[in-house]
């Protein structure tokens, strides 16, 4: 079987991943979502998983932000605190210092730490930035160090060429390539010299991730296939660079298209981290926007984009979207949902989860 | 002509007749030292061979000819000659710059020690020294006639004004000093969203409104028009922010306490805002400045520092909680020891406490809310933590107990709505005097500002309580800054120095840094610290070495020394890696090391110096307890740190003798606390002998040179241990020079205090408060003389605590 269950993550992500024999499912779980989600959702799942016999064959961090990162850092304290109640054979997930390069961290802590004024001299205080730290401390603690059974502490589409299996199903690593994070370090290198003086006293991710949303654009995306059924998880990345690791692994036509069965908007649906454009060069029959209408999520113009690309090449497509938001409201008025050819489906208020199956 | 000088110290009236029969008549004797023009090294070696200590001490005149002392002053804009260039040649006391009408600051420099003669001749010309700055100079307030007075007296080698440069600070560098206020008609505001995922909602917002903002950490800087909206909408978001004016505080610290008044009404005139004030320092706000006020207050006359004002505050996201204490060290001190606390009541000014915990609610006097109104729980966990560490009584049945479970606690909270130390008082000394009316007399203070081992006006507080306080022991937690990212101090692999926390800079208080505690099992014991902290850890042989495990090894994140002025800190180090002690039961698991496997929900660990520093306030408390009920006696804050000092076992890990393999060093101060040698017990042998000034009249210097002895006899074999410890005068750098020397009386041979220190420009240390002799293997029938000496004193009278721990049976006697 092959499908993907959608946890009700409010503003963030937090997807689970369901393959191999239906009888006894295998797992794979992207992204924890925001603070509360593994408390009200995620905890209950597991549970049930591993009430079942099953386990996770691997846990991925799309990349270091909090509405991705939270439910993961609070799953694994729970694992950690009170017993590993399930199994967890390898945890995924790109370091902001493997990322960013060894060095630059240290050098913008010296900053922070200059002006941080007086703190609780707990060790984290100053030498965790944020909840990246946090998260691998906890992954080694629960021994499954961060990307142990990779080919290299970071996982990139040059890093992981092959597809990786299990059971059933197939990897394939599509973002970030090495070219984006070696461009990312650029970023970096002159947002810091930029931001020097914002750094002095500094939370280096908050900021990034106020101003330019810098650690988002290493999201590691995944094109998985499972008995002939495709998707597309994206994380938080932007749709140029999954073009760039899709070309790299060989995925995109001749024409530089690729159509998926199931497309996890980058973003929450965000129309700043994908174009029209992108929308007509991968198409699929199912589009799962993550969002609750936070930051205006997801964007009307996204979902338009969509609509009208599927609806220019009489595809009739599904969006799913995990909460009502104004942006869905105003879409099926202005753009009914019979006449163009989509449903539009939401995960029902009050439920912790929906599993899209794609093959029985 | 100017000359360098030789300061020759005796011990004996044979060797000052030595000194007198080689070089005859000295320029200046005191008790202690004589003074001459420098010899030759023939005459020098002469001195020594008959056992005289000698010090040559540049002439400062000489140096400021040379350039190389005062090249400040040629960077100033003082007006001044042609002929004080920087390296021109300039006869002593003839600067030729214009000379204010009116009184003013100088810096005087001298050309002798400070002798009490050479102070009565200054004052009579009524002259008050404020301050001494090493080598060699003091601030004063001088007329015009005074500087002339001065600079015909042949003791005095330069008399300069106090210029803008010595009023700067640490953080001119850093662009944010000046940078934080508004221009006129505009408001700026500070924007602290509550959470980490809510920084994209309050930006979003500014951005989609156009407004100016900037990142600066945790918080938001935003620039409105003066009345906008905007400040009232943000409160209307989905996770509402706090909003508030941007403070660009800034920390005046005047030479006088008498310039108070016309200091503020100069601010009033110059429409400077004053947040606060207490008698030497003047909290200002710059708003709307584009640096211009900032040099003016820098150029005025009776300002002598400027720090920027840091506020306080925790890591919310970050700081994970755990509480509790080494369950070995406990159990190893509470078998050994008879000493619990008993009677002895601990401040602690944290996070809060969790005061249903069972283990600290019969310990509590009282909780006192300085950050939240009414309430002095502990969301936050660490408060909890650090007072289970101190007077946790096991109540739980567990077994895991702090250092002075029976001892009592008065908590200050000080965590605000902000998740800040906003409890924090503008002086400190506020904040100790609060704890010292309810009978605290050890106070605990596990927080502090990165400022890179500087001496601030925060620090200078804590040296200000102590001084007009003696009984009060302030414990500070050292840091926890220590990286080896790229040291420049030192080798690859191993941390750098200059990394004290702030007010840990402090001379009078008892700073603690981590050594990594024996637990191979919980929190993050199985980790490197590669592992754990990758960025600050990148290269063997630390980054692989384990959190825990090895207790001769210090903690890598714990702050170095030394100070910028050349002190030894951290003092002691104590156990500071999962630390396992009481949880707070409002604080989350996933911020603290790990939960403690038996009862999880009552224990957890956690690390930092945070940890260590309550431990040894807990240690501090037994040994208050045995000079109160064994020798019924009232220690002062300098006795105890002497007590504890002279306790240390000198760790051997690679880490903690990198640079400098003797004791003290700037990893592990003067080692890590054994409280088997601090106090006599059931299993380490020793007598305790003490000297503690503060209440015996005889044992007070008022003269500079002064000296006492004392006399130790051994009656078996053993070690011989001596700490000298005083609390100095409030100011940068040490103002009263006391001296440590201990001499075997049948061999001669002369042991000076901290001889095997770090930095070692001369036999003598002018530079520690705290100063050890330590004498392995003394042999049955060997005496010993104890002399403690001054070299120079800036304020008086000046009392002195000593521990002598011997292989004696006889009490020490003093010797004339």
């Amino acid at each position: 079987m092959f499908g993907l269950r959608v946890i009700q993550a409010e503003f963030g992500d937090c997807l689970l991943l369901e393959y191999g024999n239906a009888g006894a499912p295998r797992h794979m779980l992207i992204d924890g979502g925001p603070p509360e989600i593994y408390e009200r959702h995620l905890r209950k799942i597991l549970k049930r998983i591993a009430d079942d016999g099953g386990k996770l064959d691997a846990v991925v961090l799309s990349h270091v932000d909090g509405d991705h990162i939270t439910g993961l850092i609070d799953f694994l304290a729970d694992i950690r605190d009170n017993g590993k109640y399930i199994d967890i054979d390898e945890l995924w997930m790109n370091s902001f210092t493997k990322v960013e390069g060894e060095g630059l961290e240290p050098q913008m802590q010296n900053l922070a730490a200059l002006g941080a004024g007086a703190m609780v001299k707990t060790a984290e205080a100053l030498l965790t930035i944020g909840e990246g730290n946090a998260l691998t401390l906890l992954a080694h603690q629960i021994e499954r160090p961060p990307n142990e059974k990779r080919a290299d502490p970071i996982i990139t589409v040059d890093t992981e060429p092959a597809e990786i299996s299990f059971d059933n199903l197939r990897v394939r690593v599509v973002g970030p390539t090495r070219a984006n994070i070696e461009s990312l370090r650029e970023k970096w290198e002159a947002w810091i010299e930029n931001h020097t003086n914002a750094l002095v006293g500094g939370d280096i991710y908050v900021m990034a991730n106020s101003d330019g949303s810098i650690p988002n654009l290493s999201s590691i995306m995944l094109h998985v296939k499972a008995d002939g059924r495709t998707m597309l998880l994206t994380g938080d990345g932007r749709s140029d660079h999954l073009l760039d690791g899709l070309g790299d692994a060989g995925l995109l036509d001749a024409a530089g298209k690729l159509h998926v069965d199931l497309l996890k908007l980058p973003h929450h649906g965000s129309n700043r981290n994908a174009t029209k454009k992108f929308f007509s060069r991968v198409t699929a029959d199912i589009y799962v926007a993550s969002a609750n209408g936070k930051d205006d999520n997801p964007d009307l113009a996204t979902l338009i984009w969509i609509v009208e690309a599927a609806d220019k090449e009489g595809r009739a497509i599904q969006l799913f979207v995990t909460n009502e938001t104004p942006s869905t409201l105003q879409l099926v008025e202005e753009y009914p949902p019979a006449q163009y050819g989509y449903t539009l489906e939401l995960l029902p208020s009050g439920t912790s989860s929906q599993l899209i199956t794609l093959a029985d | 002509m100017a000359t360098n000088r030789m300061i020759a110290h005796y011990a004996h009236e044979t060797e000052l007749g030595a000194a007198k029969g080689i070089l005859g008549a000295p320029q200046m004797e005191t008790e202690s030292y004589v003074i001459y023009d420098q010899p030759d090294d023939a005459t020098v070696k002469r001195l020594e061979d008959a056992g005289l200590i000698v010090e040559i001490v540049e002439d400062p005149a000489l140096a400021f000819r040379r350039g190389d002392v005062f090249d400040m002053v040629a960077k100033t804009s003082a007006p001044m000659a042609a002929g004080a260039e920087a390296g021109a040649p300039m006869e002593p006391g003839t600067l030729g710059e214009a000379i204010p009408a009116a009184p003013a600051y100088f810096m005087v420099t001298l050309s002798f020690p400070l002798s009490d003669d050479l102070r009565k001749k200054i004052e009579a010309f009524g002259i008050r020294l404020l301050r001494f700055s090493p080598p060699a100079s003091y601030s004063a307030r001088l007329t015009p006639g005074q500087v002339t007075d001065l600079r015909a007296m042949p003791e005095v080698a330069v008399v300069r004004p106090y210029v803008d440069l010595d009023t700067g600070t640490i953080f001119d560098s850093l662009p944010m000093v000046v940078k934080a206020a508004a221009p006129a008609a505009t408001e700026s505001y500070e924007i602290l969203p509550d959470r980490r995922e809510d920084f994209a909602e309050v930006v979003d917002f500014l951005t989609a409104r156009g407004i100016d903002y900037e990142l600066k950490g945790r918080v938001i800087h935003m620039t409105v028009p003066s009345g906008s909206a905007i400040p009232g909408e943000l409160a209307q978001l989905a996770s509402p922010p706090s909003v508030g004016p941007i403070e660009p505080l800034f920390d005046l610290r005047l030479h006088h306490s008498g310039d108070l008044p016309a200091a503020l009404q100069w601010l009033a005139n110059e429409g400077i805002a004053v947040v606060g004030s207490s008698p030497r320092k003047i909290r200002v706000r710059l708003d709307g400045d584009d640096g211009s006020m900032y040099e003016r207050l820098r150029q005025h006359d009776s300002i002598a520092d400027i720090d920027p004002y840091l506020p306080p505050h925790v890591d919310n996201d970050l700081a994970r909680q755990s509480l509790g204490i080494d369950a070995n060290v406990g159990g190893a001190i509470n078998a050994v020891l008879r000493q619990n606390g008993s009677g002895e009541i601990i401040g602690v000014a944290d996070t809060g406490i969790d005061a249903t915990h069972p283990d600290l609610a019969g310990r509590l006097i009282i909780a006192i809310p300085r950050g939240r109104p009414g309430n002095a729980t502990d969301p936050h966990g660490h408060g909890t933590h650090v007072s289970g560490s101190i007077v946790g009584d096991g109540s739980t049945g567990s077994g895991i107990r702090g250092i002075a479970p029976n001892a009592r606690l008065v908590l200050q909270s000080l965590l605000d709505s902000r998740n800040r130390l906003g409890g924090l008082p503008l002086d400190l000394n506020d904040l100790f005097d609060e704890a010292y009316q309810q009978g605290v007399r050890i106070h605990n203070n596990s927080w502090g500002s990165a400022t890179a081992s500087e001496y601030v006006v925060n620090s200078e507080e804590v040296d200000e309580f102590v001084w007009n306080h003696p009984d009060m022991l302030i414990v500070i937690s050292a840091g926890n800054e220590g990286t080896a990212a790229a040291p420049s101090h030192g080798l690859t692999g191993f941390v750098d120095l200059f990394s004290i926390g702030a007010p840990a800079t402090a001379k009078n208080a008892l700073t603690v840094g981590a050594s990594r505690s024996s637990r191979t099992i919980g929190g993050y014991s199985q980790l490197t610290y590669g592992q754990a902290w990758a960025p600050h850890f990148p290269a063997p042989p630390i980054q692989g070495e384990h959190v825990s495990g090895n207790p001769e090894c210090i903690a890598g994140f714990s702050s170095r020394g030394p100070c910028t002025d050349n002190r030894i800190k951290p003092d002691v180090v104590a156990p500071g890696t999962d630390i396992l002690s009481t949880k707070s039961s409002t604080a989350p698991g996933k911020r603290f090391w790990g939960l403690d496997a038996t009862d999880p929900a009552h224990y957890a660990y956690m690390g930092g110096t945070s940890m260590a520093a309550p431990i040894v306030a807990g240690c501090a408390a037994l040994v208050r307890q045995y000079y109160r009920e064994d020798r019924a006696h009232q220690p002062s804050a300098a006795l105890l740190k002497a007590t504890l000092v002279n306790s240390t076992r000198w760790l051997t890990g690679g880490d903690a003798i990198a640079n400098h393999g003797k004791s003290p060093n700037y990893h592990q101060g003067f080692g890590a606390i054994s409280m088997q040698h601090a106090i006599p017990n059931a299993a380490v042998d020793f007598q305790l002998d003490f000297i503690d000034g503060w209440q015996t009249p005889a044992d007070v210097f008022r003269v500079s040179g002064e000296r006492r002895r004392y006399q130790v006899t051994a009656d078996r074999a053993g070690e011989l241990r001596v700490c000298l410890s005083w609390t100095d005068p409030p100011a940068r750098a040490i103002q009263n020079i006391l001296h440590l020397t201990v001499q075997n009386l049948q061999s001669a041979k002369k042991y000076l205090g901290n001889e095997d220190r770090a930095k070692l420009l001369n036999g003598m240390d002018r530079d520690n408060n705290v100063q050890i002799v330590r004498i392995a293997n003394v042999q049955p029938g060997e005496r010993y003389m104890i002399m403690v000496t001054n070299t120079s004193l800036l304020q008086t009278p000046q009392p002195f605590a000593l521990v002598v721990t011997s292989p004696s049976s006889v009490p020490m006697s003093r010797l004339p």
